[in-house]
């Protein structure tokens, strides 16, 4: 036969203690797990927006000519591509200032098969500059490129593809 | 004192005393057990995240997907085959239903998305290039009259049942007016915010230069043939059905008048009586629009332009455009008295190139560049 | 109290309550795990719907080329090293093929020509 003595305080804590947790629990709804993630958001938009951006670039404005992101990589025009491509990356409704920087580096195949890289354009001010703790996000296009005589002797003369890669961050 | 009661110490049992009954212990075990099963079976319910917040982002790029590289989709035709009748050119043009009656009965359940792209006929369109019409055309989207009651556009890009806020905007990046903004006035708050770079596609312009031909009569014709316009790259396309296509008449002779237009395919018909219809406008008189099929003589001098509605050239009004290879519009001018003019006329082709660059000149403008921005909250 | 709570068993019983207890926490873990996984964002940058747009608009824009294998090799090279993707391009007479697969998607596009 069991004991009935201090059953009555046995059962009265349980049951007080099972009251005051879960009510703190619905209440507080401080036991739960920390999902970590958000950070990922501004790079996914950072990232849409480069590629919206060079895709753009690479759409000719009419039928009859190469697209602008061809027509400055086929003449190596740096500057031209830079204030392009900030231009695009930068404008917004409200006109707020928006600082992006960018490092663009053209990669090609050689005809040994290898794949090689010269630099192309930046944002300028490159040097010094750099803490190391901005997000980054790399966007690509390929570019099809017909014409090679403006460009410094890594492409070979043919109609050839390659690939224009943008690192970008904000400043 | 402590109890008289020797208590007898078992190494294996404790005393009992103290210990619950077998009946609660029981009860509460089967208690915890099932309010532990009702707790993972109710998943979410004691979850402290408010998810909402966290949706704002991905709501907006989704709208932002949808709009900037989708063209849309509508239901174009009600009723059963074989009397099923078009209330839209055709699927991707839910910019162009063609009456206010067709609107106000059918927009709500045929139109299913409202996407801005150029309509994906071709496999090389590129996405990212907008449909200006879809813009700012009578049921466009940022039409200022506001057609579309605030409500409607979260059934059409939002897609949420949450009652989400929203601000959309188009900001043109080559000088030209940018839309009123969509939707609420942003507020301090945080939102959720995606931008898109897009690109414009404008309507199409033939201006005819030199009216003089021989012997003709004051008739003028404009061929749009259908076979030869489709050769061209989709993305400077022209699209007589879903685009505006604007013919500038540059008649120097004085004391012309414009006594029929029809439009031949090849059976000729005079053009509708309400739009969408072929207008008669005047760059110097930017008030000026008269519809061509009135029958009355319109004057015209060397500011006079015909604009062809988007959507009326398209099946409801020319049953026969499948098998058709062409449409025309054939214009007889006169004096005022009544005569023809001799030497007033010619005929001339809706095309890319300037076949005889005296006579005629094609207008294909660039494609222009703009910022699409979309806020939710 | 005449008579002193007995205390003996209250150690089985705080006991029994703790893992009850615990049994109900690992219960919200479990029900929170459900929500655990890839964000929106992540999913967003994982698929690679601008890369693929970008394959299909540089495979139709130098279809014409007379170096079309050369471009291909390029093409296939720079996926393969840049983008982590292995792409085949291939046509036949009348049908263009496109295969592109970066390890998480795959994509395979047939044109009739």
């Amino acid at each position: 036969m069991v004991e009935n003595d201090a059953i009555l305080y046995t059962i009265e804590g349980i049951a007080a203690g099972i009251l005051v947790i879960t009510t703190a629990y619905l209440i507080i709804s401080t036991t739960t797990i920390y999902t970590p993630g958000d950070t990922h958001i501004s790079d996914m938009q950072m990232e849409q927006l480069g590629y919206d951006v060079l895709a753009v670039m690479d759409i000719p404005r009419t039928d009859v000519e190469n697209s602008p992101l061809e027509t400055y990589v086929q003449a190596d025009n740096t500057t031209g591509f830079r204030e392009d491509f900030l231009r695009l990356a930068t404008a917004n409704a409200q006109n707020w200032d928006e600082d992006i920087k960018f490092n663009a580096v053209i990669y090609y195949r050689k005809p040994d098969g290898t794949i090689d890289y010269y630099p192309f354009s930046d944002s300028g001010n490159m040097t010094g500059n750099l803490t190391g703790s901005e997000h980054l996000v790399k966007v690509t296009r390929r570019v099809f490129v017909t014409d090679t005589t403006n460009i410094s002797p890594p492409l070979q003369v043919r109609n050839q593809s390659v690939l224009l890669e943008v690192l970008m961050w904000r400043d | 004192m402590i109890g008289n009661k020797p208590v007898q110490r078992n190494p294996v049992l404790s005393d009992e005393s103290g210990q619950l009954s077998l009946d609660f212990m029981v009860g509460l075990s089967i208690f915890m057990i099932a309010f532990i099963i009702a707790a993972t079976m109710t998943s979410g319910l004691l979850i402290g995240l408010e998810s909402r917040d966290i949706d704002y982002d991905a709501v907006a790029y989704r709208t932002g997907v949808i709009l900037a590289e989708d063209p849309g989709e509508i239901e174009e035709t009600v009723g059963v085959y074989p009397a099923y009748a078009y209330i839209a050119p055709d699927r991707y043009a839910w910019d162009l239903i063609y009456t206010i009656d067709y609107w106000n009965q059918f927009h709500d359940s045929n139109i299913f998305r409202m996407g801005l792209m150029m309509p994906r006929y071709y496999y090389d369109v590129p996405p990212r290039v907008l449909m200006f019409n879809k813009i700012w055309g009578k049921f466009g989207f940022f039409e200022p009259e506001n057609q579309y009651p605030l409500d409607y556009y979260k059934d059409k890009i939002i897609f949420s049942d949450y009652p989400y806020q929203f601000n959309i905007s188009l900001t043109m990046l080559d000088g030209s007016p940018s839309p009123q903004p969509v939707g609420s006035p942003i507020p301090d708050t945080s939102t959720g915010y995606i931008r898109r770079v897009v690109l414009v596609k404008n309507s199409t312009r033939l201006i005819i230069k030199n009216t003089s031909s021989e012997n003709a009569s004051g008739v003028l014709t404009v061929t749009y043939n259908y076979r030869n316009i489709s050769e061209g790259d989709p993305a400077y396309m022209i699209y007589p059905s879903l685009e505006t296509t604007i013919i500038a008449l540059n008649i120097s002779e004085p004391d012309i008048f414009l006594h029929s237009l029809q439009v031949c395919s090849p059976t000729c018909e005079d053009p509708e009586q309400v739009s969408p219809t072929i207008w008669l406008k005047n760059y110097a008189d930017p008030g000026y629009s008269e519809i061509t099929g009135l029958g009355v003589g319109l004057p015209v001098n060397n500011s006079t332009y015909l604009e062809v509605e988007p959507g009326y050239f398209s099946r409801r009004y020319f049953p026969n455009l499948g098998p058709v290879d062409q449409l025309t519009i054939r214009m007889q001018f006169l004096y005022s008295n009544g005569t023809p003019p001799q030497n007033l006329g010619g005929s001339h082709d809706y095309y890319y190139r300037d076949l005889l660059p005296n006579i005629a000149e094609f207008e294909n403008p660039p494609l222009a560049p703009a910022i699409l921005e979309v806020r939710v909250w | 109290m005449a008579r002193l709570m007995n205390e003996d068993g209250q150690w089985i019983i705080l006991m029994g309550f703790i893992i009850s207890i615990m049994i109900f926490f690992l219960a919200i873990i479990v029900n929170q795990s459900i929500l655990v996984g890839q964000t929106t964002a992540e999913s967003v940058l994982d698929f690679p719907k601008s890369d693929i747009q970008d394959l299909r608009s540089e495979v139709f824009e130098s279809a014409d080329s007379p170096e079309i294998s050369d471009i291909r090799e390029d093409i296939k090279a720079l996926s393969l090293s840049r983008k982590y993707a292995v792409v085949n391009i291939s046509n036949t007479t009348n049908s263009l093929t496109i295969d592109y697969n970066n390890g998480v998607t795959s994509y395979h596009e047939t044109i009739q020509l």
